[in-house]
């Protein structure tokens, strides 16, 4: 049996390994140089050779500075109201429109359009739809004889701003995530729960949302890495103002960067944004697996 | 508390398609009723009904003396276990045995004593903090029968609860389910198409076909008279032999080809001699060699089977070369490819219309049970 099993282990290795090493390429290749970025001071278009080793100097000057600080918690709030805000309209939507109705797969489809636009575009279209003079957004709050307001201009309105496009664009995909679990859901065990006395809201809370625990645990997680990591539309829209209202991570990497020149700076916040990231994902992940537990105890 | 379970005229149409057309049916409190039928004929619709889980298209359903026709599934006082057992898989056993009373806001300790106590009647304490995928099917089927339980409601509804297990857990659980229901006199309609559960289980049996009752009966009855070809050949293992055949005399019906007569045990009443029938012959009703004075078969043997206590023989009749079966005492298994004699015992022959399919023997012995 070893010979064999040996002579398989390598043969599956064989066939792994061209995966592993795109793999390594393409994502372990990119983050790792990134992180050795914070440890060189280097402007791009210089040769890498002039770049000078300065250690952990750039982690202690960036994570001293307070600007981070605010665009970190900028980027927390932001990711927190849009995502939680999208998770709960994507649920109440799929659960709204999981039935057959006639006509319903019409909706679905048009409910998943904003996803497929890319997001220079949907910051664009946002611009355009928050300008204070030509807008629509002013144009219907008109019709209600609200007084028109200078969206993008006014730091709160503008931070809202900038969750609703989120919203917008990202609760189509909490939508279908949702609308495939339930779809996968037995319908004999919602059945079961019928017989058992369950009505829609306990059916809901107690039975479908909990089976579904899994699918809610990934498509979160997807969601706040994406929400971390957010940057074109913000990018159109305000360029993270007005002042620094609507600077989150990414912005500020970005500004650092391209604008500063600062390329060692960036990374540096570059690997507190995987940092913050890697442990929400790990902290959701174990949270919401409740379907696992059973088993692991056996 | 149990209550008896009515159905009036209940139909059911999904589109253009009678699913299940117009059936009246009666379960006493207490009683064992088994609906069985080929895959399609409308038994899962049927309990579905019963259940609320399934609207009516037509016609009432009483519970208990209580029209529940549009009740909620939860207001009929019932339970049901499905096929594949529908557990809630986020749920501890204990928490899928407890869901409906705490739904009902029972106090905890109440819910604890009475999963308990449902769990020791099933034998499962032990299993109570799993989850339901950390079970074995049979596990799972009594979890499934614990939730149901512990609601202590007046009906049990089951949907073929046992098709999923292995033979010989099956045959277990048959029993444990007659014994449960003993212990808890409920009411129970239990759908099935295996015939052994079926003859075993119920107190009266129901024979449905495309929608239609064919036969409500206890086993002996659908056994022994059954009303119709339908009835005739869903019942009954091996299947009845069916002959196209005539009548010869009011006590003989005659066998196409070279003559061969089979003697009734009773006269039928007004048949013209003549008249084209079909012979149905009890594979039980057929044993080796001529009998004195009873009518005998000519049959060619193809394949023997030995079951331990009977023996299967399959072939032809020499006279027409249609097919036949007979259960022969045990031990017999030289007589593959050999041709042979079998006498027909009168008691296991029945003489059906070749056009309405009706049993033309009058259920007029009643002693037959
Ligand atoms: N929701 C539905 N829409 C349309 N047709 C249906 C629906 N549910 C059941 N049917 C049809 O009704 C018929 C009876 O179904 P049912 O499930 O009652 O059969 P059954 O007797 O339980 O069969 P089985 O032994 O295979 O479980 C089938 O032909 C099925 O295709
Ligand atoms: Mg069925």
């Amino acid at each position: 049996m070893s010979t064999n099993s040996r002579s398989n282990a390598r043969a599956a290795w064989f066939f792994v390994l061209p995966a592993m090493i795109v793999m390594f390429v393409a994502c372990l290749y990119p983050v790792i140089s990134a992180i050795r970025l914070g440890f060189y001071d280097w402007s791009m278009g210089t040769p890498w050779a002039q770049a000078k080793w300065t250690g952990w100097t750039t982690f202690e000057i960036v994570f001293s500075d307070p600007a981070i600080w605010r665009s970190l918690w900028t980027t927390l709030k932001f990711a927190a109201v849009s995502v939680s805000a999208e998770m709960f309209l994507g649920i109440a939507l799929a659960l709204a429109l999981e039935g057959n109705l006639r006509g319903m797969a019409f909706f679905r489809t048009l409910f998943i359009l904003p996803m497929m636009v890319a997001p220079i575009a949907v910051g664009l279209t946002w611009r355009y739809l928050f300008d204070a003079q030509f807008g629509l957004v002013n144009a219907l709050l008109g019709v209600f004889n609200v007084a028109a307001k200078g969206w993008l201009a006014d730091e709160t309105l503008a931070f809202a701003a900038i969750i609703v496009s989120d919203i917008w664009q990202w609760t189509p995909f909490v939508f279908i995530m949702v609308i495939a679990g339930l779809a996968g859901v037995d319908a004999n065990v919602l059945e079961a729960a019928r017989i058992d006395g369950a009505r829609w809201w306990t059916l809901t809370t107690r039975v479908k949302l909990p089976m579904i625990a899994h699918v809610l645990a990934i498509t979160l997680v997807m969601r706040l890495i994406d929400a971390f990591r957010v940057l074109e539309v913000i990018y159109v829209l305000t360029f993270g103002g007005p002042g620094d209202s609507t600077e989150v991570l990414s912005m500020y990497i970005y500004k650092t960067a391209f604008i500063g020149q600062k390329l060692g700076a960036a990374s540096a916040i570059s690997v507190l944004l995987l940092a913050v990231v890697m442990l929400l994902t790990w902290l959701a992940l174990r949270m919401s697996n409740p379907l696992s537990d059973g088993e692991n105890r056996r | 508390m149990s209550a008896g379970v009515d159905l009036i005229q209940v139909s059911k149409r999904f589109g253009d398609d009678t699913i299940v057309d117009g059936i009246s049916l009666s379960a006493a409190a207490g009683e064992f009723i088994v609906l069985v039928g080929a895959s399609g004929c409308g038994k899962s619709t049927t309990l579905r009904m019963i259940a609320g889980l399934e609207p009516v298209s037509g016609g009432r359903i009483l519970i208990g003396g209580r029209d529940v026709t549009t009740a909620r599934p939860d207001e009929r006082d019932i339970a049901m276990v499905f096929q594949n057992y529908a557990l809630y898989p986020h749920m501890s056993v204990a928490g899928n045995m407890g869901f409906a009373l705490s739904l009902t806001r029972t106090p905890k300790d109440e819910i604890a004593r009475r999963v308990g106590e449902a769990a020791r009647i099933l034998g499962i304490e032990d299993l109570l903090e799993r989850k339901p995928r950390a079970l074995s099917g049979g596990q799972r089927q009594r979890v499934a029968m614990g939730r149901a339980i512990v609601r202590e409601p007046s009906v049990f509804l089951f949907d073929e609860p046992l098709s999923n297990l292995d033979a010989k857990l099956r045959a277990q659980m048959r029993v444990e389910l007659a014994l449960l229901h003993r212990r808890l006199g409920k009411t129970t309609i239990y759908v099935t198409h295996d015939q052994v559960e079926a003859m075993t289980l119920a107190d009266r049996i129901v024979i449905l076909d495309r929608g239609l009752i064919q036969q409500i009966g206890t086993p002996a009855e659908v056994f022994n008279r059954p009303r119709n070809l339908f009835v005739a050949g869903f019942i009954g293992s091996p299947a009845m032999n069916l002959f196209r055949a005539t009548i010869a005399a009011p006590d003989a019906v005659e066998l196409p080809g070279a003559g061969a007569r089979v003697r009734l045990a009773a006269p039928l009443a007004g048949v013209a001699a003549g008249k084209p029938v079909i012979l149905g012959i009890r594979p039980q009703g057929l044993s080796l060699g001529e009998g004195g004075g009873a009518s005998s078969l000519h049959m060619r043997v193809r394949v023997a089977e030995f079951l331990g206590t009977e023996t299967v023989l399959n072939g032809v009749l020499a006279v027409s070369g249609e097919a036949v079966t007979a259960s022969v005492d045990g031990e017999r298994a030289v007589l593959a490819d050999r041709e042979i004699d079998l006498s027909v015992d009168p008691v296991h022959v029945h003489v059906f219309d070749a056009e309405t399919g009706l049993n033309l023997i009058q259920p007029a012995k009643e002693e037959e049970k």
